[in-house]
This record gives structure tokens, sequence and C-alpha cells, in this order.
């Protein structure tokens, strides 16, 4: 497989949640994408690693319990964009609702999600530079990955 | 956006934003057609308003004097 730059990616989020947690559910929401992402993170599950050392014999590892990540973009921050202003209603929603999100990958391919935004802080940094959003999403549900057709 | 739904919305703009994914523009106090799922993502974010169903234009009635402005003699 050929490699790939990150270039032409998407975040896209909605307000609704999936019927059924598969590729149709998904794929029958509509999505709003978010503008001026810069980078979106890390994408996919990692379990915990569950070391044990026995008094004979080289230390066994085991897969503990699974963590689903967190989506941690960097968006430079247009208040007139409606994928962002989504965002932080996501963000400064304080019940527990699930929002959904969709990765795009330069080759067609898709990964959602159903996260809960824990913040989008503001960074204002050096003049030379955009005012940035910092969201964190935290995946929450198994994310499904659809392969480009 | 949904590649399956067909249903639409009259939804009011109430304030100035842009779409990144369609790249379209929205000036506050338009009123637009938008998908259901567009509409919900949009009115989750406080940048639209469901609008009233369009009244179609009063057209004056043969014999109603009172909308055509006529009398009888």
């Amino acid at each position: 497989m050929a490699g790939s730059t990150a270039a032409g990616a998407t975040l896209a989020i909605s307000a609704a949640a999936p019927a059924t947690k598969d590729a149709a559910g998904f794929a029958a929401l509509s999505f709003t994408e978010v503008g001026g992402v810069e980078k979106i993170g890390s994408f996919g599950s990692s379990f915990e690693k569950v070391d044990f050392q026995p008094l004979k014999g080289p230390k066994e590892k085991y897969k503990g319990p699974v963590d689903y990540g967190a989506l941690n973009p960097s968006i430079a921050i247009d208040r007139s964009d409606a994928g962002q202003t989504l965002m932080r209603t996501a963000a400064d929603d304080e019940t527990q609702k699930l929002y959904s999100t969709r990765v795009t990958f330069p080759d067609g391919s898709k990964g959602y999600s159903q996260v809960r935004v824990f913040g989008m802080p503001d960074t204002v940094d050096a003049a030379a530079s955009m005012l940035m959003a910092n969201p964190t999403c935290e995946i929450c549900a198994k994310p499904v990955f659809v392969p480009a057709t | 956006m949904s590649d399956t739904e067909t249903k639409t919305v009259r939804a009011k703009i109430l304030r100035d934003f842009t779409d990144a994914g369609t790249e379209r523009s929205y000036t506050a106090g338009d009123i637009i057609e938008v998908s259901e799922g567009v509409f919900g993502n949009y009115e989750a974010a406080r940048l639209v308003e469901a609008a009233p169903a369009e009244t179609p234009a009063e057209t004056p009635v043969e014999g109603d004097t009172a909308k055509s402005g006529r009398t009888r003699g």
C-alpha cells in the first residue's frame, strides 16, 4: 500500500446519534464539516497494558481494558463557521449527550465515532500566529472504520 | 451531509455563517431549505430556527368586493 500525506483529510460533526452503530447508521447522518482544521490527531483504540511478572520466567503482558481514544484537533478559530460553532455547542453541553464525528481520510475512507467534547479552549499565542482552538473529543463508543470504496 | 437524506425543512438564518463542507455562506434573516439532518446540526448550533410554512400569495376572488376593491353598481 502506498503512503499518503494528511492533506485533504476532513473532520465533521453531527448533533445526531446513529440509529445503528455501524457504517450504515453513521452514513445516514448529516455531518457538518469543521472549517479551519490544521490537524486532527490520533484516531483509533488502544488497550491498557497489564503486566505480570512471575517469580520464574519473563514478564508477561496482557491486554487490559480498551480505550477508544480521543480526537484532539487544532483549529484556526472562525466564529462564523458552522462546524466550529456546533463543536463549541458540544463543548458547552452540560449533559452526557453524545455527538457523532466523521474523519474522512484523503483516500476516501472514513472513521466514525461518538464523542463527548470535554472542552474547546481558545489559544492566544504570539502575534505571528493564528488564534487557535483545541477541542478534546473523547471517543465514548467503539469507532467504526469504513474503507474507501 | 448524508448520502441518503431527502426530506427538507424551511429554516430561518439567525446569524451569518459559512458551511465549510458546502462552502456556502448564509445571511441572517434569509429563509432556506435544508435537509432535516443539516437543519438539526444548524439548529443545535443555534444558527437557524424553523421557519413558518410558505403561505401562497393572496389572489383576488371574482365577486369578492373586499379583496378585489370593486363594488357593484
